[in-house]
């Protein structure tokens, strides 16, 4: 008896959880390591969400540690840095999202019309290489680009700007960040809508062009609702990652000149809470910060559901 | 058949992962090992005999110390040595450099601590970390396990000062010395380069032979700005600081009579950067930036050591003013190979003279009361086996252990190999006829200790500190810098023996972080021109310090001052 033959028995009598445990023991086995490293590093450390209501001492732990409500929260919401790291951390992500998602599409449906099959090859991998780069690696390039004689600030320079180190100056570091984003991550952010392109029935496409569509209305028309359900997908999965920006790559570029534009929640919680030793106000700064993406996560998926009728769940 | 060899390959490869999966859990190692009984040594220099049958290890956290020689101050010879001698393992936990801080605290975080805990990275109160059971007293252990240490302390009164706390607990296991220790660092120029742009004939307007004074720096700026453009370098620094904008030890801010902490004049506590002084030296470096004379990438340089800025300039010949090493003094840093000679000379802080400055007391102390140490954590066992093989380095006759090395004997007795394979055999120091003290030629460069003879002897466990070495094997260039970093008395600084209490700690630790993080985004911002520098400005940067609570955590520094001076 196969394993399949087992599982369509067990399915067909609901219910019968146990048995199709038995039937099927080998498949939950493999399944095992997986929830195992869910329920270890995902789940158990949910309990130190109470941290964030505690003057939080590691020799106390959490049962000896002092209970102080909701101060952690307060001190966060009437401190100097919330308003701005806030502020930073939802520009940044939404530039991403309205920038580099869209760019992500566009890019796959660019390379989607290309015909000339090795030109395409070369440009999609080309496009996936930066993705590999270590982030260290790319975060020493921009720093060495955009010193005072680094490479862009010389081609800035001959466009006319005054030298200057373009990581000290607050008012360049959200475009930094994006382009970088978008050099590094636009190829690989692709992949799916290609994909999702390729799965795009040719019969339409056919039958658009008889009826007279050119190349753009075909896309228009026929591409594009065939991507839809991909891009409403990564779109909700996207607004609910909208508080968690690339928190390594800014802590690697960003120095105290351009806290005022390049701090975000995430960097905030790791100089509070790793350097400093806040743990349980750090623990209330990240609490926060999941609140309100699994917030984002559900209404996103709630107004898609309702308009666009697609939803992740 | 195929199909059950796959279901048996899937089934036993689970299993490999669950288990992988698995390893990771459990209990750390347990400290204590019964395995080897190698000398079975016992020793009689204290009031209590300790066994040494036993073998016992003891981890020991401290931060990253890169050589060329060992990955791990496990390896380090007089570590080896205490081993050796008395049946145990201090087994060092090292992060990568650079990441100390925060190393340190996920290891506090986690509550995993190791026996013994190294604390110049450590940012809060020693007494809370007692009072929260995380550390030790160590003074009944002290007394019963530590004859040595004991001694030194009874027979100096500033010993017994610094190492006892307000409350009498003794927390902290420091190293001692009688006399200052050399200083290794400060504020360094490029001689030569002045000598080449005056043919010459240099003459600082003080009318000293030394630069001293803001005057004088402003007469040196221009000529290394010139140098460097003429010379084509398309990178130079006439002056590196550090990214944060001032030198956290307080060189340079110094000389115009604040430090950029908390500091003490006349028997009064306050803090720096509200100063006056503060705002005259945040105008002169705005005014130095904008022509040309500070290193315009200063404030990326955010993981640059405050005393290593910028190497590749600073050792590539592109700087004409950085805070320097004892070991750059002198041609050492020339390139001959290119034609090209250096000469780096020390300099005191400059004084701001136009502003009534006389003094610059600020600086990085040499004193000989170290300000670091090693705590004990409570969840030690047989603590009094580790206090014993440390306080070996508090006996006299074996102070050379730290700051020279082992000698040719000792070499032998455990057969070293780092030693050995280096040429030491003969040790790394022997004794004349007049009891001078002379280092191997092979831990010499130049007539002063080689920047790479450190790994070669015990700079880091506490002990009992011979100077003399330094003393007697001295260059020229290294005593007329100790003497120049010297030049004003910084026995008016706060110091770390100023203990807070608990309370007090908790008020600092809510408040500092924001002050700390205003003074870096704002300072190196006035400085390069991000943030405007006016008198309105100014008030506004104090007001906001202010806001923060820096009057408050200067009431608490100046508390914790007094109760020091009534110890």
């Amino acid at each position: 008896m196969s394993i399949n033959n087992g599982s369509r028995s067990a399915a067909a009598r609901p219910g019968s959880w146990r048995r199709d445990i038995l039937l099927n023991w080998k498949i939950y086995l493999i399944a095992l390591p997986i929830i195992a490293y869910f329920i270890i590093f995902h789940y158990l450390p949910m309990f130190g969400i109470v941290m964030a209501f505690q003057d939080f001492s590691p020799i106390k732990g959490f049962l000896g540690s002092e209970w102080v409500g909701i101060d952690n929260f307060i001190k966060f919401f009437t401190g100097p840095s919330f308003l701005l790291i806030l502020r930073n951390t939802l520009v940044i992500s939404l530039l991403g999202l309205v920038i580099g998602f869209p760019a992500s599409i566009l890019f796959a449906i660019l390379l989607n019309e290309l015909n000339q099959l090795f030109f395409k090859k070369t440009i999609q991998t080309i496009s996936y290489m930066p993705y590999f780069v270590s982030m260290v690696v790319i975060a020493g390039l921009i720093i060495d680009f955009c010193s005072s004689n680094g490479i862009i600030t010389n081609l800035l320079v001959n466009l006319g700007m005054k030298r200057q180190n373009l990581l000290q100056n607050p008012s360049y570091f959200w475009t930094i960040n994006l382009i970088s984003d978008l050099w590094q991550g636009l190829g690989y952010g692709s992949i799916i809508f290609i994909a999702a392109i390729t799965n795009v029935s040719q019969e339409l496409h056919e039958a658009a062009t008889i009826d007279g569509a050119g190349r753009i209305k075909r896309v228009i028309h026929v591409t594009i609702p065939g991507m839809l359900p991909v891009i409403v997908t990564m779109l909700i999965l996207q607004v609910g990652m909208l508080m968690s920006v690339g928190f390594d790559k800014i802590l690697l570029l960003y120095n105290p000149t351009i806290y005022s534009t390049a701090d975000v929640i995430s960097t905030h919680v790791q100089r509070m809470g790793i350097v400093n030793m806040q743990y349980g106000y750090s623990s209330a700064v990240g609490l926060f910060n999941s609140v309100v993406g699994t917030a984002l996560l559900l209404i996103t998926n709630a107004l898609s559901r309702k308009y666009a009728e697609h939803s992740v769940f | 058949m195929k199909t059950t060899v796959k279901k048996y390959l899937l089934l036993v490869l689970a299993l490999i992962v669950v288990i992988a999966a698995f390893s990771g859990c459990g209990t750390t190692p347990v400290t204590t090992q019964t395995t080897a009984t190698t000398t079975g040594e016992t020793t009689t220099a204290g009031p209590t005999t300790i066994s040494t049958e036993e073998q016992l290890t003891f981890s020991i956290w401290l931060y990253a110390t890169p050589n060329d020689y060992y990955s791990t101050y496990s390896e380090n010879p007089i570590v080896q040595y205490l081993n050796k001698k008395f049946n145990v393992i201090l087994e060092f936990q090292q992060p990568a450099a650079g990441t100390e801080q925060e190393a340190l605290s996920l290891m506090m975080g986690s509550g995993q601590y190791t026996d013994m805990i190294e604390t110049s990275y450590y940012t809060g109160s020693i007494n809370s970390l007692y009072q929260e059971g995380v550390i030790m007293d160590l003074k009944d252990q002290v007394q019963s396990s530590m004859p040595n240490l004991m001694n030194l302390i009874n027979s100096d009164p500033t010993f017994k000062r610094n190492i006892y706390n307000d409350d009498g607990q003794l927390l902290k296991l420091l190293t001692l010395s009688k006399n200052d220790q050399m200083a290794w660092g400060g504020l360094v120029y490029r001689k030569d380069i002045l000598a080449t742009m005056t043919g010459g004939n240099i003459a600082f307007p003080s009318g000293k032979d030394v630069p001293t004074t803001i005057a004088d720096w402003e007469y040196m700026l221009p000529l290394y700005k010139t140098y460097f453009e003429a010379s084509g370098m398309a990178e130079y620094a006439p002056l590196i600081i550090p990214a944060v904008g001032y030198f956290a030890t307080g060189e340079l801010v110094s000389g115009f009579g604040v430090s950029p902490s908390f500091d003490v004049k006349n028997g009064q506590v306050e803090f720096g950067p509200t100063q006056p002084g503060f705002y005259n030296y945040l105008k002169k470096m705005k005014e130095w930036y904008d022509a040309g004379y500070i290193y315009k990438d200063f404030a990326s340089r955010t993981n640059d050591l405050f005393y290593l800025p910028n190497t590749s300039l600073t050792y590539g010949a592109a700087a004409g003013i950085w805070f320097g090493l004892s070991s750059q003094l002198g041609d050492v840093m020339s390139m001959p190979q290119y034609n090209l000679m250096v000469d780096v000379q020390a300099m005191p802080s400059p004084l701001d003279t136009a502003n009534n400055i006389t003094e610059a007391p600020y600086r990085n102390s040499f004193s000989r009361y170290p300000t670091t140490g090693y705590v004990v954590t409570t969840k030690t066992k047989h603590v009094e086996r580790l206090l014993q093989a440390l306080d070996f380095l508090y006996a006299e006759e074996n102070a050379s252990m730290s700051g020279i090395g082992l000698t040719a004997e000792q070499v032998a007795e455990i057969n070293n190999q780092l030693y050995i394979k280096n040429g030491l055999e003969a040790g790394a120091y022997s004794v004349d006829a007049g009891g001078k003290i002379l280092r191997n030629a092979l831990l010499l460069t130049g007539g002063a200790l080689a920047s790479n003879a450190e790994p070669f002897m015990n700079n880091r466990l506490p002990g009992y500190r011979n100077d003399k070495a330094d003393n007697d094997n001295i260059n020229e260039d290294i005593a007329n810098g100790d003497k120049i970093w010297k030049t004003y008395d910084d026995s008016k600084n706060m110091n770390l023996f100023m203990t807070r209490t608990a309370a007090e700690d908790a008020v600092f630790t809510e408040k500092w972080p924001a002050i700390n993080d205003y003074l870096n985004t704002m300072v190196p911002g006035f400085i390069t021109g991000s943030q405007p520098l006016d008198d309105t400005s100014w008030a506004a940067f104090v007001a906001q310090l202010q806001a923060y609570g820096c009057d408050e955590l200067t009431q608490i520094s100046q508390a914790t001052y007094d109760r020091y001076q009534s110890r």
